[in-house]
């Protein structure tokens, strides 16, 4: 397989994708290009597939038995779809944030230093460091370092969920995935996820779903609409707001189906 | 089985009635106008005059009610761009209706009518206002957007006519090339500003026809030249 051109800003593209679980097609033909440092949402009814694509870009759904993925998934000019791909290394490079908050049950602090004590970082100046870098990427280390060593199930879900985006960036990924991350927040909480976001796409490359139209409006840069496993449209967000090229695409976003 | 409307689409269905009877209203107010002012007729033209307030209150009602859709359902896409059509298409019915007020008054306080040839290159301006005014809101009725296109790239006519009938109100109240001055006085600023108010009337109605078109296509055509 031929790489593609980097050089354009794509940092991760699917080409091809196919997906199955056991003889059920979840995802049809997915060819989707993610440009570097933009925030791009997947949008679409629930069970459209988006969750499943979203998984397919770090490889997680290998974790589900009968699950095939076709097609290449190509991160700065690598196949990550191939047998070859250490896939604890990628998962490091395409962090993951999920729905609910899931934080380890153990210190603020130590939950971030987690990732970094599994990479083999033994000094505790450096792990320190990276801590509090990492709470400051997530926009909660001023709220929360007064409670850096106590437990963190004690913090109110918006906070654990930022806790859970400083611990993913703590072992530095070039990708962020997050699967609806502030579903389950209150709209303080979801302006605090969302102004992380803007603040992260400078460092990251970022591809979040969600069922929150307004969410995808406001912090994303490309938006792209799944319907029954198959990309329908994708484009600039501005652009699929106002004047979406399907009346498929324009249907679903203001509520007429889905 | 009929799908049962959503809040959003009841609540866009309520705008766009209301949009049409503020349409209705400034092309009732204008047609009068345009009626008293061919008939010289000062009672007819008061209550163009007095009518002016309902279509004002129109304007607040729809503006409340735009507002209201967009903080209940954040619209987006064609709904979006409906709701901005119509909060742009207000402003230019109300200001089409405050000219046709502004013709009212300028026919009460007529103390004679205005001459037959003045009042024939008159007639036909208002004729063509009256006429791009129907067409215009016709286009945002039917949501016919080649029709808008046609209609905002469209105003030579007017122009020419503007012209010929600024320059028979000029020859008759302000004289002729040798500067010998006829009948100057209230009646041919009146006359002026008549032109003027047709003038900025069939302005206006090809604003329309971009709002129409803005909402048909998603493109804004404002301050743009034609294409090809």
């Amino acid at each position: 397989m031929t790489a593609p051109d980097t050089a354009s800003g794509t940092k991760l593209r699917a080409m091809n994708i196919d997906f199955f679980y056991g003889r059920n097609q979840a995802l049809q033909d997915i060819n989707l290009d993610f440009p570097e440092n933009m925030v791009t949402a997947l949008i679409g009814p629930s069970g459209c597939g988006k969750s499943t694509f979203l998984r397919c870009l770090n490889r997680m759904n290998d974790l589900i038995p009968g699950a095939l993925a076709k097609g290449d998934i190509i991160l700065d000019g690598q196949n990550i779809n191939t047998p070859q791909t250490d896939v604890v290394s990628l998962r490091r490079k395409v962090g993951m944030v999920f729905q609910k908050p899931n934080p380890f049950p153990k210190t603020v602090f130590e939950n971030v230093a987690y990732g970094l004590r599994v990479n083999g970082e033994t000094k505790a100046s450096v792990i320190g460091d990276k801590v509090e870098a990492s709470l400051r990427r997530a926009a909660i280390f001023d709220e929360i370092k007064d409670r850096l060593h106590t437990s963190a199930l004690g913090l109110s879900g918006g906070q654990q969920q930022r806790l859970c985006i400083a611990r993913a960036l703590a072992v530095e990924p070039e990708v962020l995935l997050m699967d609806e991350p502030a579903s389950a927040l209150d709209p303080i909480a979801t302006q605090k996820i969302e102004e992380s976001v803007r603040e992260l796409k400078s460092q990251l490359t970022i591809i979040i779903v969600t069922h929150n139209m307004q969410q995808a409006a406001r912090i994303s840069d490309r938006t792209a609409f799944f319907y029954m496993g198959r990309l329908i449209e994708e484009g600039v967000t501005d652009i699929m707001f106002t004047r979406p090229s399907l009346r498929q695409t324009e249907e679903y976003i203001t509520g007429r189906f889905g | 089985m009929q799908e049962k409307e959503t809040q959003l689409q009841q609540m866009l269905t309520q705008l766009r009635t209301r949009v049409l009877m503020m349409g209705a209203a400034v092309g009732i107010a204008l047609d009068e106008a345009f009626a008293a002012l061919e008939e010289n007729n000062a009672i007819r033209a008061a209550e163009v005059v007095d009518g002016d307030a309902a279509i004002n209150a129109l304007e607040n009602e729809i503006d409340e009610l735009a507002l209201s859709l967009l903080v209940r359902n954040q619209p987006v896409a064609r709904d979006l761009r409906f709701v901005v059509g119509a909060l742009r298409m207000v402003f230019d019915l109300e200001r089409i209706g405050d000219e046709a007020a502004s013709i009212a008054e300028l026919t009460v306080t007529l103390e004679t009518p205005l001459p037959g040839e003045v009042m024939e290159a008159v007639g036909l301006l208002m004729r063509s206002a009256a006429s791009l005014y129907k067409e215009s809101m016709e286009t945002f009725r039917t949501a016919d957007h080649s029709a808008a296109l046609r209609l905002c790239r469209d105003d030579d006519e007017i122009t020419r006519q503007e012209m010929a009938a600024l320059r028979r109100v000029m020859e008759f109240f302000c004289g002729n090339r040798d500067g010998q001055s006829k009948h100057f006085g209230y009646e041919g600023m009146n006359g002026i500003l008549i032109c003027r108010a047709l003038n900025r009337i069939c302005r206006r109605c090809a604003n329309i026809a971009e709002h129409a078109y803005f909402v048909e296509e998603g493109i804004d055509i404002k301050h743009k030249p034609p294409e090809g």
